[in-house]
């Protein structure tokens, strides 16, 4: 009998201890050092108050300079360690792939392990050799995996080593200050050289890129709501910059709170928008992850907080999300919101753009998914409705284009700076308007040559201005302005030539976009607007506009999505109609609440008649 | 167009935007401030949660496999005052193929007396019953494997009533159903 030595199974490879969670810890060390940069550019600007004179005046002064430059030193500390925490962040990235590499390697070799058992227990004499020769192949595959596991923990180690070397470095005020001595960097000038650039987001993007990462470590704390909300500059920079001051406001405001001191208005708006923000951003994690590689592992989302800026627009606040990486998605969709959108109504859209990432990827392909609200989208709150003229004003805005003009202009510099940080093969990329967010989109594609791949239009009350009679008025590639329009969603009524109104209703048949069919929703009456708006919101819902969002998703992917034809009726008449109909209802559901009123009244007066008789009836048996 | 017509289409134009001024605000409307036919958010909510507790237990011991995700939220649409109750999430290494799962998926919704629908091509299944509507579909269109992954949304569309409920209701964790 001969023995065959197969080698034993590897065992499991150990989970590693830190993940990119850990860019966490680094959003907070550089709102950490954004707070104090703050708060040493302010005592330096400031000193000692005007009114105060003498000695008191003098040493007061010299207590600022000195806490200022402590400020400094600690503002340098926290630079670097943001740097140095990047840096491990991107490295366990790396050791994370190589992980589940070798993950892979060791499952495949425990399973040809188990397969020579299996054929050495079936094996004769004869095929002694070949197996020991196989036996041997799968010594020197184990071998090597055993190797490269434990270059894999060397790596750990060595990526944590230097990470606290790096804390080490500047743990104590001293360090600090030495480490602010040496840093050369000149975040005026740097912030001068970026003004300077004009807003140009190539240009923008080629002078980011020629930065240290210590440069842009130091811009980013420094002036985050630059960095973070400046089209040009990388994605994933414009996140780390965008959520550094997210944790600021909200760090600072809700200590505020806690601390049990009132807010002003302001704040509380700022605060508002600044939890929406926060719940947009965890919406993967509550709604899933979705496992399209098939490993039996949720797939992460790789989430970015592309603007924030909760002041922009009087405190209406600007924001937006994105679902996936539109630096590196192979598909890319821009969602324009419309009127009664503003910073604190993200979330709803938010839940929509991650709906759509959901369906854009269930081909195999990347997919970036982004709510837009980075414009002045007319918005009324009811409590502030004589706020004159600031809400109530603003809502009225509705009847006209200014604010989709403007917004336009937005919208086509946004899709130049998604443009100019793509990265490798260029990425497929359609803008979704819908509502007042369609007229915007409209307008960024013929004022301003909006450079996507396709413009779709959904429950639009205009596709924009008295220049735009045809689809091929917008400037998008033949046949790419793609238009849904329920029956019943009642704004799609609004869209009409000449002055009144915000353009042509683009669902029209001689309009000559690609109109796609969606779910007509219901019929609905005066009394019941509520129905009218849901028809109006549903476009991205599964549930009651499935063909809607599919279509979406088709187009989303560069897939062609159904088509339909177009109306033949027009929009304005469509609304006549619903309006004679509706005069119609109301008088017959009138006279029928009358006749029945009158019924109730005979039946009450015969009933009180018989009940007089049968009294008569008793009293004269 | 005659000048008469052109008067009267400004008339209803008019009108319509005044409709959608009242409709787009979360007072406005007669049906968005309480009045209407449809469910309440705290009733939706009770009937939604009182589904999920009942269904999701059965997906899993039927199809196997874990969920992620799955807390349940109101979310409103833009500032209409019109609230969604949903709760999504995906269902990975479930034991069957993906044609097993789906099939899983339609017999448990029907057991539970959902009217059921299916879509081959989108790999979907959709169950109805009262407000609520559960939608189970492949994560990736061409998977077919053993323990492909399947993403699941329960929710109600369009609750119109019940603002404050929705605002300040806290999110319902459905993984609790499960586990």
């Amino acid at each position: 009998m001969t023995t065959i030595m197969v080698p034993a199974h590897v065992s499991a490879i150990a989970e590693m201890e830190a993940t990119s969670a850990a860019s966490a810890v680094t959003t907070g060390l550089r709102s950490t050092g954004t707070t104090m940069s703050d708060v040493a550019d302010w005592m330096t600007a400031h000193g000692a108050p005007d009114d105060w004179t003498g000695d008191a005046a003098e040493a007061a002064d010299h207590a600022m300079t000195g806490y200022a430059r402590d400020t400094a030193a600690a503002t340098a500390a926290f630079t670097r360690v943001a740097a140095a925490c990047d840096r491990y962040v991107d490295r366990i990235v790396a050791l994370t792939t190589v992980r589940e590499g070798l993950v892979s390697r060791r499952t495949r070799l425990n399973q040809d392990i188990d397969d020579l058992h299996t054929r050495i227990a079936q094996s004769t004499a004869d095929d002694v050799a070949a197996l020991e020769a196989q036996s041997r192949a799968l010594q020197g595959r184990a071998d090597r995996l055993v190797d490269d596991i434990t270059a894999l923990w060397d790596d750990v180690e060595a990526a944590e080593d230097r990470l606290i070397e790096a804390f080490r470095a500047v743990d104590t005020t001293g360090e600090g200050a030495d480490a602010a001595d040496r840093d050369t960097t000149d975040v005026s000038a740097l912030r001068s050289e970026l003004t300077a650039l004009g807003g140009d987001p190539d240009a923008i993007n080629e002078w980011w890129e020629g930065l240290t990462r210590a440069e842009q470590e130091a811009l980013k704390i420094s002036d985050p709501d630059l960095v973070g909300n400046t089209n040009g500059i990388p994605t994933g920079d414009r996140d780390e910059a965008n959520r550094t001051s997210l944790d600021r406001d909200l760090d600072r405001l809700t200590a505020k709170q806690e601390a049990g001191e009132d807010l002003t208005q302001a704040e509380q708006r700022l605060l508002d928008r600044a939890r929406a923000a926060q719940t947009s951003l965890d919406i993967p994690a509550a709604n899933g992850l979705p496992d399209v590689d098939g490993d039996g592992v949720g797939d992460p989302v790789d989430v970015n907080l592309l603007v924030y800026q909760p002041g922009a627009f009087g405190g209406d606040g600007a924001v937006a999300v994105s679902y996936g990486d539109p630096d590196t998605a192979d598909n890319t969709a821009v969602i324009v919101p419309g009127i009664t959108n503003d910073g604190t109504t993200i979330p709803g859209n938010a839940a929509d753009a991650y709906t759509l990432y959901q369906q854009a990827i269930r081909n195999g392909e990347s997919a970036a998914t982004i709510a837009w609200m980075g414009y002045d989208a007319p918005s009324w709150n009811p409590e502030n409705a004589l706020d004159w003229p600031g809400d109530g004003l603003d809502m009225g805005s509705v009847a006209r284009e200014d604010k989709a003009i403007e917004g336009g202009a937005s919208l086509a510099d946004f899709v130049d700076g998604l443009r100019s940080t793509d990265e490798g093969d260029r990425s497929h990329l359609s803008v979704i308007g819908h509502s007042y967010g369609s007229t915007t989109a409209a307008h960024a594609a013929h004022d301003h040559g909006l450079d996507a791949d396709s413009l779709t239009l959904i429950g639009s009350p205009g596709a924009g201005g008295n220049d735009v009679d045809h689809a091929s008025d917008l400037g998008m590639p033949e046949g790419r302005v793609y238009v849904g329009a329920a029956d019943n969603d009642f704004v799609t009524w609004l869209g009409r030539d000449g002055d009144l109104g915000m353009g042509r209703d683009p669902a029209q048949e001689d309009f000559g976009a690609t109109v796609f069919p969606v779910a007509p929703g219901e019929e609905f009456h005066a009394d019941d607007l509520g129905q009218g708006v849901d028809n109006h919101t549903s476009y991205f819902d599964p549930s009651t506009n499935q063909q809607s969002l599919d279509n979406l998703s088709a187009i989303v992917r560069g897939d062609e999505p159904e088509v339909t034809t177009g109306r033949t009726q027009d929009a304005n008449d469509m609304a006549l109609d619903w309006v004679k109909d509706e005069v119609v209802h109301q008088v017959e559901k009138e006279i029928e609440e009358g006749r029945q009123e009158i019924e109730d009244i005979y039946d009450g007066g015969r009933d009180w008649v018989g009940d007089r008789v049968d009294d008569f009836s008793d009293l004269w048996p | 167009m005659t000048p008469r017509v052109a008067a009267m289409t400004r008339i209803v134009l008019g009108l319509v935007v005044v409709l959608l001024l009242a409709a787009c605000t979360s007072d406005g409307g007669s049906d968005l401030d309480g009045s209407g036919d449809g469910p309440d958010a705290r009733t939706v909510k009770a009937e939604m949660d009182a589904e999920a507790e009942a269904v999701l237990p059965d997906l899993v011991g039927r199809l196997g496999g874990q969920f992620n995700g799955m807390q349940a939220t109101f979310l409103e649409r833009g500032g209409f005052g019109i609230w969604d109750y949903t709760a999504s999430g995906s269902l990975v290494k479930p034991s069957g193929t993906m044609t097993e799962s789906l099939a899983a998926v339609e017999g448990v919704l029907e057991e539970h007396g959902y009217a059921v629908e299916t879509d081959d091509a989108q790999r979907r299944v959709t169950g109805t019953k009262g407000n609520v509507t559960v939608i189970a579909q492949a994560s990736l269109l061409t998977a077919e494997k053993k323990g492909s992954g399947l993403n699941v949304r329960i929710g109600v569309s369009g609750i119109q009533d019940g603002d404050d409920f929705a605002e300040s209701a806290p999110a319902e964790d459905y993984l609790a159903f499960v586990q």
